[in-house]
């Protein structure tokens, strides 16, 4: 016999932290609502374009995949390392001994560099084992379009530290979340012209859908990329310098209330 | 003048904490400590006493810049610790109870990544790291990753963080509260030599009172963020007037306890042993009483009073 009371125990043991978590309110409705965007957008696409057809196809979704690596995965790296500290309980331990936010911001920034340099190689072989693509000409491009991304890394990483800093750890998922909000409107996956308006003058605001447009416009239509990268570049140093500027500042306002109540 | 004379001085600082967020919740603020002053001497160990919330880890954050104070200066070997934050904290160590090491990396890993920020060059890095470690008994553990080390072994390789740039100053927030006793014992050794040796100066937080009174030259009392008293453990100890006297009686019993009721002295009974608490100077008046009305013991002890005494007796209060 299964008695209800235990079973509905479980149930509101957890839907009782809906109220005070916005991470699992999140989790419900902002991944599902990302993925049918992204999945949706991209088939919009692919269906608009089998109507003209276009070339390199298969190396414009390669590095779309590949080069989005760089502005995504880099601001989990900066967040992790953030967060790692938190995690570990070592936040305190850190800041009391003599390190200045400089040095620390620098660090982190050589480390995501270097991850970065991993994953390229990394990528690069997988692609070459499992595509038949013109390898000299996708590591040209790639090696073209990566230093404006990974400046978008930068700033986003460091956009979404800020929220950790002001929350502390129930802002590390929100941090996450804002990481990826970024994605469907960058035109990794597809252009950003099959984005409703209101999205393309979102995308106009972000440094990233210059560059993978530049990308997609050398390597299907042969054009010149330089006045997207230069767009990318301008715009992606501004805002890594903003939003540097501004974790520091929330970093030290933090303190107005304790670096160690971020573990809490 | 005064804070050139001494290596730490803490000058009318006060920390309030504001909560709520304007407009939505009304905003609020309490005090955590209010308005302390006070200075740390070279080759002085200071204790930092006070129940919980009293705002000893608050100071101490403070006094590590990981925590702004809402007003009032601190200096440490006569400049300002607000501008001159970095240079100072290479001669100040820290570890707290409450804090650990990054879990996935080795002792020695973790001990490196210090040493390096402290700018301590190899190859004394690597010796301090080796003294330090074979001082607190865990260099055969350098190798394994702090998360895996018992609550001991972990408080023992933050200390040995504590102590590495060889500090002038050195702050403990509750340094042996998991420690085995021998390994306390052997803290406290360590602490005391390091001390008698390099004349470094040390501020210590700890609920353990015997500690206090063994380590401390000075204690401040911290009650709701205010400094109560500042002496040495033994003043304190002695400004407590009340002592237990425990009476083994041979005889009956009844005889005592109404004596006991009628000059309402506070007492308790475990089998034929009495536990009375009385003023000191009453002691020899009392026994002869006892004397006077026949009253047998076979055994009399007292209990003078300690620094947990005079702790009690402000946290009751």
């Amino acid at each position: 016999m299964i008695s209800f009371s235990p079973i509905w125990a479980i149930v509101l043991r957890h839907a009782r932290m809906w109220r005070r978590d916005l991470n699992l309110l999140l989790g419900t409705f902002y991944w599902p609502m990302l993925d049918i965007l992204i999945w949706g957008f991209l088939g919009s696409w692919i269906q608009q374009s089998q109507l003209v057809g276009f070339k390199n196809y298969e190396m414009v979704a390669l590095l779309g995949i590949l080069l989005w690596q760089f502005v995504g995965r880099g601001c989990n790296i900066i967040m992790i390392a953030f967060n790692e500290e938190l995690w570990s309980y070592n936040i305190v331990n850190l800041f009391s001994l003599p390190l200045r936010i400089r040095d620390w911001i620098i660090g982190i920034i050589l480390f995501y560099a270097f991850t970065m340099v991993l994953t390229t190689i990394f990528g690069i072989v997988v692609c070459a084992l499992f595509y038949t693509i013109p390898m000299g000409e996708f590591i040209y491009t790639m090696l073209i379009f990566t230093p404006p991304l990974c400046l978008a890394g930068i700033w986003i990483g460091f956009t979404c530290l800020q929220i950790v800093v002001l929350l502390g750890k129930r802002g590390a998922e929100l941090g996450f979340v804002v990481g990826w909000f970024f994605l469907p409107f960058s035109g990794a996956y597809y252009p950003v012209d099959v984005l409703p308006y209101w999205g393309q003058m979102l995308s106009y605001c972000l440094p990233m859908s210059y560059v993978f447009k530049g990308m997609r416009s050398y390597l299907m239509y042969n054009q010149d990329p330089t006045p997207y990268l230069i767009k990318g570049y301008v715009l992606g140093i501004i805002y890594a310098i903003a939003a540097i500027l501004l974790f520091v500042y929330c970093f030290n306002r933090t303190k107005q209330k304790g670096i160690a109540r971020l573990v809490d | 003048m005064e804070i050139f004379m001494s290596i730490l001085s803490v000058q009318n600082l006060i920390k309030q904490f504001t909560s709520g967020f304007w407009p939505f919740t009304k905003k609020s603020s309490y005090t955590a400590v209010n308005n302390i002053s006070f200075q740390l001497k070279k080759g002085e160990i200071l204790g930092f006493l006070g129940p919980n919330g009293a705002g000893k880890t608050t100071t101490i954050q403070m006094l590590l810049g990981t925590l702004t104070s809402s007003s009032g200066s601190i200096f440490y070997f006569g400049k300002d610790f607000a501008k001159n934050r970095i240079d100072i904290l290479k001669k100040v160590g820290y570890a707290s109870g409450y804090d650990r090491l990054p879990a996935r990396l080795t002792i020695k890993e973790n001990l490196d990544v210090v040493g390096r920020i402290y700018e301590i060059p190899e190859p004394k890095r690597s010796e301090q790291i080796e003294l330090l470690l074979k001082f607190f008994g865990i260099w055969d553990k350098r190798n394994k990753q702090t998360g895996t080390l018992s609550a001991g072994q972990a408080t023992r390789a933050l200390l040995a963080k504590a102590f590495l740039a060889d500090p002038e100053i050195v702050l403990l927030d509750e340094p042996t509260a998991s420690l085995d006793p021998d390994v306390a014992l052997e803290v406290r050794q360590f602490i005391l030599a390091q001390r008698k040796e390099r004349g470094i100066s040390l501020l210590v937080t700890s609920h353990n009172m015997d500690e206090v009174t063994e380590l401390c030259d000075r204690v401040l009392i911290l009650k709701n963020g205010s400094i109560i008293a500042d002496d040495t453990p033994e003043t304190l100890a002695q400004s407590i007037s009340k002592v237990h006297v425990h009476l083994t009686i041979f005889t009956d019993l009844e005889p005592v306890l109404t004596y006991l009721r009628t000059i309402q002295l506070q007492h308790t009974v475990q089998a034929n042993q009495i536990t009375i608490e009385i003023d000191e100077r009453d002691i020899a008046q009392f026994i002869a009483a006892l004397g006077e009305r026949k009253i047998m013991y076979s055994q009399i002890s007292i209990d003078k009073p300690t620094l947990e005494d005079y702790f009690l007796s402000i946290a009751k209060n």
